[in-house]
């Protein structure tokens, strides 16, 4: 019970801390929305150039249309395949932004509750760059290595159908693999952030030590918890957003608007995350 | 007791001779070729042991001293057979085949004529098509005598087969059973002036990778003997079934039909269903019976839809074999009265391929197996035809926007779907229509014979209208049910009904329609190459008076010259219609004709109005052009809808980066 509290309080000093902070979570929108902008437009040459003078542009604004989608895909390989490899390098340069931006964030929350300036996030997101970077490196080859194995579990039964006895049984089997990553996916999440946390306080170079103590901390379970409390409020934001997005349907505004509002609270997540992480790690609550 | 017997005896007769009269009265077809067939399955060895009765009738202008037989299981007797030289090796082969040796042959074992005489030593198997002396999937058997024309001859034969593991359309896998291409079946005997025989001529092909069959209508009494778990799902309807010694004899007869197929696995469960007077039996295992409410409702909306359009299934039963996952090689096929559907419950269900696949193989039921065409031969008669009215039935129950793909937001109709496939397929050139299906060996069989005829076919609809190609199709079925049309008879009968209803635009016919899509294969497309509006403010120059070079008039009010100039860029040539959009609030908008057939064309307004848009084809009726990006063009550049999808691209890839960033 003890113990509940105490993340709960980790929690909430979470959003405590990101109300002091709202202009990072806008800045951090703002260089979102910048690279998107920039990503995107290519893309939206493209269709300028090749629906642009034509009638066809109103039958994809609200809807997905199979036939003109295909023609432009079809007409217009070269140029879509140029402006997809531009979204795809942004996707990739969106990494390392995102690694320093957490190591920013981390920065501010340990100073709660007193505030400092946005400089704090720069260089808070400069000084752990690299460790972080290194950190999210091995966690994401946990990952694909998780991901490797289901994959081969999943070939243990054939990936030929001609050999399947029953597709229940395949599908039972997809999903407990499925299950089992995702779960997978959420302890080295939250191994991830926590380690963020010990290798701030440690202020090591060597990342290794501190990795064997967060995992250890992991495994005490109780920032699991915390971590799964997180979750649960992303999961029923998205529900939310997801019920209300189907609720305006086409509507160009209202859709834009709510989008751009679920993405900040995206954001706004992040921070609370390791701001509560940096809470209870510290034990700041007790 | 005497008086007694003798009243039953003639009861009795009586009954019979009635019954056969009303055999003979409902006669559909010819019957041509009729087989009376016992066979036993062993489960164990894989092999079938049958008896086969054959009366076949001479309806050729001469006499034949021969009989030509298919022996399809030759097909995947090793790798040398033509089937698998074209399809290339192993190819689909399953890995563990030469394991549980999947291999499959047939053999006529023993073969004797009506007074007994043995000839089995008159075998001789040929290869018409490609010469290929390892292929054995056509045997000819010297008869010692002829059968003149008019005249029917009784063989009976012996033979046995190794059942493949399932192979592309049959064989064995687990316990499941299919049954398709089995047995030794006669060819078709054209006589001259059928099809494309200038000379009465045996029409009996080997097995080849692509392409299907050809055979003539009969009667097929088939009595099928396997372990007594087993349940049989069979062509025609049931007459008997009888158990003794742990194993069930099941009797099917089917009338009036081209081919014989069954399957069998003690899993089959049945659903029954019915249509007027058809029984409708879905066979599936276990795990899939909860298709049935997917194949159920859209099956008896297809018998209504082609009821109306054609005329009744006139069968009495009709059976859908959905086959398990490991046997999905036999799926998504078409035999008289049974079809084999696919269903996989890893598929989303708003991915309709189930849907799809058994409408497509029910469509068949009249378009080669009541209309006889040769598959093999003149492959899109049956598949384009069957693949038009798919999209027709799928469209009508389905919706033409989400008829194939409705999952996620992700919509498609099956008439889109059918033409992307085509227009994506790097073979729809390489090939006309009219090749044989094993002539497709550069690839576009599928695309060809299925996508591309569809298509044509969608765009004659444009052309003509939905009520004359129902009467098109309607008087090709009446006409050709329970024969062997080629292309020429469906040809003909377009051209007699377009002359007889579109007298005014079409008095020659269609033929140069076909010339171009069913003999050619150029490709179809329009573009609105420019539009224009200049605006004529005053006019100059010599007018009433010669002597005054420097005249000028003020127009009172804005006249414009508008034009438009629309290229053909394709070979493809069909009449168009263009709709122009302009400025004038009380006319905005005008069709206006084309006959297509120059390489540009100009249409000149002058008026008070601006052109604002011009659109090619704007009802759709022309699917087969293949741009349809410059189908169309407006004068000012769509900025708020671009801007709306620039939002749009913009929201979902700030979505994208931020679900990267959960990785870090």
């Amino acid at each position: 019970m003890k113990t509940l509290q105490h993340i709960v309080k980790a929690y909430k000093r979470g959003w405590a801390a990101l109300k002091l902070y709202k202009m990072v979570i806008l800045l951090v929108y703002s260089l979102n929305l910048l690279l998107a902008f920039v990503a995107v437009g290519p893309l939206s040459d493209l269709l300028s150039s090749v629906i642009g003078h034509t009638t066809l542009g109103a039958l994809i604004e609200n809807n997905f249309d199979f036939t003109v989608v295909t023609e432009i895909m079809r007409h217009s390989d070269v140029g879509l395949e140029i402006s997809i490899n531009i979204l795809s390098s942004f996707v990739i340069l969106y990494l390392p932004w995102s690694v320093f931006y957490q190591g920013g964030f981390l920065a501010l929350a340990r100073t709660y509750p007193e505030k400092v300036s946005l400089v704090e996030f720069w260089s808070g997101g400069a000084i752990y760059f690299f460790r972080f970077m290194r950190l999210a490196t091995y966690c994401m080859i946990i990952m694909v290595a998780a991901g490797f194995l289901a994959y081969k579990l999943m070939q243990i039964g054939s990936f030929n159908p001609l050999q399947w006895e029953s597709e229940l049984k395949v599908i039972s089997t997809f999903k407990i693999l499925v299950g089992g990553i995702f779960l997978i996916f959420f302890l080295v999440a939250t191994f991830r952030d926590a380690a963020k946390i010990f290798i701030a306080d440690n202020n090591s170079e060597f990342i290794l030590k501190v990795n064997i103590q967060a995992f250890k901390f992991l495994l005490s379970g109780k920032i699991i918890l915390l971590a799964a409390l997180n979750i649960t409020v992303l999961a029923l934001v998205t529900i939310t957003y997801a019920v209300l997005r189907k609720f305006i349907g086409s509507a160009l505004i209202p859709a834009i608007i709510l989008g751009q509002m679920f993405l900040i609270f995206r954001m706004m997540y992040s921070f609370v995350r390791i701001s509560s992480f940096y809470n209870y790690c510290n034990n700041k609550t007790l | 007791m005497k008086r007694i017997t003798t009243y039953l005896l003639f009861l009795i007769t009586y009954f019979v001779v009635m019954d056969c009269q009303a055999q003979e009265r409902s006669a559909l077809s010819p019957r041509i070729a009729n087989y009376t067939m016992e066979v036993k399955l062993d489960v164990e060895t894989k092999k079938l042991h049958g008896q086969t009765t054959l009366i076949w009738k001479n309806i050729g202008t001469k006499p034949t001293d021969h009989l030509l037989f298919h022996l399809y299981y030759n097909a995947f007797k090793n790798s040398n057979s033509t089937f698998f030289k074209e399809r290339g090796f192993p190819g689909i082969l399953p890995e563990n085949i030469d394991e549980e040796c999947g291999w499959g042959w047939t053999k006529i074992t023993s073969v004797t004529d009506p007074d007994g005489n043995d000839l089995s030593m008159n075998m001789t198997y040929i290869q018409p098509d490609d010469g290929n002396f390892d292929d054995q999937t056509v045997v000819r058997l010297a008869l010692g005598q002829s059968v003149k024309p008019g005249e029917s001859f009784t063989l009976t034969y012996e033979w046995m087969a190794k059942v493949p593991k399932t192979m592309p359309r049959t064989g064995y896998n687990k316990d499941y059973y299919f049954f398709a291409q089995w047995f030794p079946k006669v060819g078709v005997y054209e006589p001259a002036g059928m099809r494309y025989a200038v000379k009465d001529t045996w029409s009996c092909h080997q097995y080849h990778s692509n392409g299907e069959y050809y055979s003539d209508f009969g009667i097929y009494e088939v009595s099928m003997t396997l372990p007594e778990n087993y349940v049989v799902a069979a062509s025609g309807r049931q007459t008997a079934l009888s158990k003794e010694k742990g194993k069930k004899t099941w009797t099917f007869i089917a009338e009036d039909v081209i081919d014989f197929t069954w399957s069998a696995s003690p899993q089959f469960v049945i659903t029954e269903d019915k249509y007027k007077a058809t029984e409708i039996r879905l066979y599936s295992y276990p795990e899939k019976q909860v298709f049935a409410d997917r194949y159920l409702p859209i099956l008896k909306f297809s018998m209504e839809y082609l009821e109306q359009i054609l005329g009744p299934y006139p069968y009495p039963t009709l059976s859908v074999v959905d086959p398990p996952i490991f046997g999905l090689y036999t799926g998504g096929m078409e035999y008289p009265t049974l079809i084999t559907s696919l269903s996989s419950r890893i598929i989303p269900s708003g991915i309709k391929t189930t849907e799809t696949l058994v409408v497509h193989e029910f469509i068949h039921q009249y378009f080669m197996q009541m209309v006889a065409s040769n598959e093999s031969e003149e492959p899109w008669l049956d598949e384009g035809l069957t693949s038009y009215f798919e999209g027709r039935i799928l469209d009508a129950y389905l919706g033409e926007k989400t008829s194939a793909v409705n999952v996620m937001g992700l919509k498609a109709g099956n008439r889109e779907w059918n033409r992307a496939e085509f227009f994506n397929s790097e073979y729809r050139q390489v090939a006309s229509n009219i090749r044989k299906s094993w002539e497709y060996n550069h690839g576009g069989y599928a695309p060809i014979s299925y996508n591309k005829t569809a298509l044509w076919l969608e765009t004659m609809e444009g052309l003509l209208g939905r009520n004359t190609m129902n009467d098109i199709f309607k008087t090709y079925f009446e006409k050709w049910k329970f024969k062997h049309p080629a292309r020429q008879d469906f040809v003909s009968i377009v051209n007699e009904l377009v002359r007889q209803n579109h007298a005014d635009t079409y008095p020659q016919g269609f033929d140069w329609y076909f010339e171009q899509v069913l003999y050619g294969t150029g490709l179809c497309d329009y573009k609105v190459a420019n539009i224009s509006n200049e605006l004529i403010k005053e006019q100059r120059g010599f007018f009433s008076d010669l002597e005054d070079c420097n005249t000028t008039f003020q127009n009172t009010g804005p006249i414009y010259k508008s034009s438009v100039i629309l290229h053909r860029l394709g070979e493809l040539k069909v009449p168009i219609e263009f709709l122009v959009v302009t400025d004038d609030k009380d006319n905005p908008s005008t069709v206006y004709h084309w006959d297509g057939k120059e390489r540009s064309h100009e249409l000149v307004l002058n008026g008070n109005s601006n052109i604002i848009s011009v659109t090619i084809d704007p009802d759709n009726k022309l699917p087969l052009d293949h741009n349809l990006l410059n189908n169309s063009m407006t004068v000012s550049r769509q900025d708020g809808i671009l801007r709306s999808l620039s939002a749009r691209f913009i929201t979902g890839f700030q979505h994208i980066l931020e679900i990267v960033s959960l990785l870090v």
